[in-house]
């Protein structure tokens, strides 16, 4: 178990313990936000700046870069174990929720916007949107990858474990969305329930760094 | 293993994925008949495997805490990659055999399978490659970077780029042979004994070269198969196929388009053998007297505009479609060819509600929309009550929307919610906010004497051309009136962009 010192950063030394499975049901809810998040906002998204397969490579593309550059924050902010990877996760989790709470009318306005802009400018603007969100949730990986080494010292088991468990949250997610979510909840009701579910997992990890599991 | 052969490895691995993921995507939305279910289905499926691969490197990974740098687990690494893109690469031909004795669900396990040997890459590369210490979590950021780098040049060059280029079974190809590339290059950095390495090299050639000869036995009548799913036959070939990013058209020997493995009209202007039912696009002659300027959202295969250009009065056809693949079929066939030529159309390649919003200043007598059907995936894009509020604010007062229906009693109920004043042509809805009123006196005439490029669409010294004139003006004038749709609509709901009811309240298999 990592434990938190006295100015609530992780231990870094010690014998390899045990990461609690409260860690890994955090982390597979916050896959599920995530996906029904990529299923409802490409939809939101095609819906004001258009179907065609330029639009659609834009916001994939945009999805897949803020992802990126979200790994690097997050590798960048693990690596001083002074800091609390776990409160940086939590805080992370927050800024989706509270993002995706938002994010329909910021879509909507965007469209809005997107209709006088020239292609490239219409193209920034959609990748400026997505990069708040996409980034945070690119973080959260390497953040517990690393609040998970620092308690068992084996990578490969916490990126299996925990990219396995995130990627497990998101597959039930869009299998979820397409049978269930989008028919009965629309889209407004998709994010909304995937921004309660950040909110709450975000919740449950300040949880796990003030308690020290 | 160093850390920048991990991070090579992640890299190729999310490039393979992505790229696999596009041609696999690509394969079910024509084998779905374009359900909306298809791509949260496969994806589902995709990230289930990734989840199970991730679980079974975490297994491998249990013991080996210490074996950052390691070249012996290169071996079982090179493994996962070689059956990552065997498996792979036989995902298409097989989803194709699949779906013409079964639903296309049935195949799903396989996409799970495929892709739950890429799902094992990143782990065992992040494993192997870096260090269980302080900054482990930043040398996984650097490894997971890679992975998203690879995933996102696989999403622009084989979505965007080579998807244009080269038909998918050649990708498909292409994919297998890189794959096994890398997978020879794991195994040649392993410390392996030497006759287990060159073992595992002759592997790899050997599956390249298996995947390479079988290719056209693999992939014979794919689209075929996937467009005709049960109805399939062996000696059933289309004669026309045009792949590009957008979408794959295909045309039948009896002309009929399949756009994603759906019906999407006929290439077919006559009434005499209206295999299209065109009677709804000349129909509109008997409502509206002349409809000066039009604009038609969604081409095909060109049948329709080609008779609406011709339509008494039409002085501009304003054209959006979203695919410029349909600008070859259309090229390719006289009986619409002359589309590309007329001066009085313009073609436009774009998405027609983005076009109507990028054109505020554009208003029309005549609005015409032949999309496809009410549960493909996206078509509420185009059937929404915000979509019809914005066409019905483009229209000129008095002016028309003409749109498919597709029978969907929820299409009905939101094009009533729009407008005022609506008739239904078997299952297109002619709207307006002034009354609609059939003028047979004067269609009939119009009718008779209608031509396209010069040539009369009747030839009245035939046998019989009587009567097919006289069943088509009884079609055209028997529209069903306004009340009469709304009794049959009870329970029905109206479609926003928010519910897209038609697309979501109907069946899984979208059929």
């Amino acid at each position: 178990m990592a434990e938190a010192d006295a100015t609530g950063g992780e231990g870094s030394a010690g014998a390899a313990t045990r990461v609690t499975p409260w860690l890994y049901a955090v982390f597979f809810v916050s896959g599920f936000a995530a996906l029904v998040y990529q299923i409802a906002w490409q939809r939101a998204l095609f819906t004001v700046v258009g179907i065609n397969v330029e639009t659609v490579t834009i916001v994939v593309s945009a999805f897949m870069l803020g992802l990126g550059a979200g790994a690097l924050a997050g590798g960048a902010l693990s690596r001083d174990p002074r800091r609390p990877a776990i409160a940086f996760f939590a805080a992370a989790e927050i800024g989706i929720g509270l993002f995706g709470f938002a994010s329909l009318p910021l879509i909507d306005a965007a469209g809005r916007a997107c209709d006088s802009l020239p292609d490239a400018a219409s193209a920034a603007l959609v990748f400026a949107l997505l990069l708040f969100p996409t980034v945070l949730m690119g973080a959260t990986l390497p953040l517990l990858v690393a609040h998970a080494v620092r308690a068992d010292r084996n990578v490969g088991r916490a990126v299996g474990a925990l990219y396995g468990v995130n990627t497990l949250g998101s597959a039930i997610a869009a299998i979820a969305a397409t049978l269930l979510l989008l028919g009965e909840l629309g889209i407004s009701g998709s994010v909304h329930l995937a921004a309660a579910a950040n909110l709450a997992v975000g919740a449950a990890g300040l949880v796990l760094w003030r308690t020290g599991r | 293993m160093s850390f920048a052969l991990a991070w090579v490895i992640a890299f190729v691995s999310g490039f393979v994925a992505l790229s696999c993921e596009i041609l696999w995507y690509r394969a079910y939305s024509v084998g779905s008949g374009g359900a909306p279910p298809a791509f949260g289905m496969m994806l589902g499926f995709y990230l289930l495997g990734i989840a199970a691969g991730a679980a079974a490197a975490r297994r491998v990974c249990r013991g080996a805490a210490t074996s950052a740098g390691d070249a012996r687990f290169l071996g079982p690494l090179g493994a996962f990659v070689l059956a990552a893109n065997a498996v792979s690469f036989l995902v298409v031909p097989l989803l194709a055999r699949i779906v013409t004795v079964a639903p296309w669900q049935a195949s799903l396990p396989l996409v799970a399978l495929a892709a739950g040997s890429l799902g094992a890459i990143l782990p065992l590369a992040s494993h192997f490659g870096v260090a269980p210490d302080d900054r482990a979590g930043w040398r996984v950021s650097w490894i997971f970077a890679g992975n998203i780098a690879g995933a996102t040049i696989g999403t622009l060059l084989t979505g965007y780029v080579l998807m244009d280029l080269w038909p998918l079974p050649v990708l498909a190809l292409l994919m297998v042979v890189f794959g096994c590339a890398a997978a020879a290059v794991v195994f040649a950095r392993s410390s392996l004994p030497l006759p287990n390495r060159l073992a595992s090299l002759a592997a790899c050639a050997v599956c390249a070269i298996a995947a390479v000869a079988a290719r056209g036995a693999l992939f014979d009548g794919l689209w075929e198969r996937l467009t005709f799913r049960r109805e399939f036959a062996a000696g059933k070939r289309f004669v026309q196929v045009k792949e590009n990013r957008n979408d794959v058209i295909c045309v039948a020997a009896d002309l009929r388009v399949y756009g994603g493995g759906l019906y999407d009209g006929a290439l077919n202007t006559s009434l005499r053998d209206d295999v299209n039912n065109v009677w709804r696009a000349y129909g509109l002659a008997a409502y509206l007297k002349e409809p000066r300027d039009v604009l038609v959202i969604g081409m095909s295969g060109g049948a329709w505009s080609q008779v609406i250009a011709h339509l008494p009065g039409v002085e501009r056809v304003t054209i959006v479609e979203i695919n410029p693949g349909y600008l070859d079929v259309i090229a390719a066939h006289p009986q619409v060819s002359g589309l590309l030529r007329n001066p009085k159309v313009d073609i436009a390649i774009d998405d027609g509600r983005r076009w109507l919003r990028r054109h505020p200043d554009r208003k029309f007598d005549l609005i015409v929309q032949n999309t496809s059907q009410h549960w493909r995936a996206h078509s509420t894009h185009l059937l929404s009550r915000e979509h019809l509020e914005l066409a019905k604010s483009r229209l000129l007062p008095g002016g028309h929307f003409y749109f498919n229906t597709t029978e969907s009693p929820d299409v009905l109920m939101t094009g009533l919610a729009v407008f005022p004043h609506a008739v239904l042509l078997w299952n297109f809805m002619l709207a307006s906010e002034a009354p609609l009123i059939a003028d047979e006196a004067r269609f009939r005439p119009t009718l008779r004497s209608f031509e396209i490029e010069g040539r009369p669409v009747w030839d009245f010294a035939r046998e019989s051309e009587e009567t097919a004139f006289e069943a088509a003006v009884g079609k055209c004038l028997h529209s069903a009136p306004r009340d009469s749709i709304r009794s049959a609509l009870r329970g029905s709901t109206v479609i926003t962009d928010d519910n897209m009811a038609s697309e979501w309240a109907t069946r899984v298999d979208g059929r």
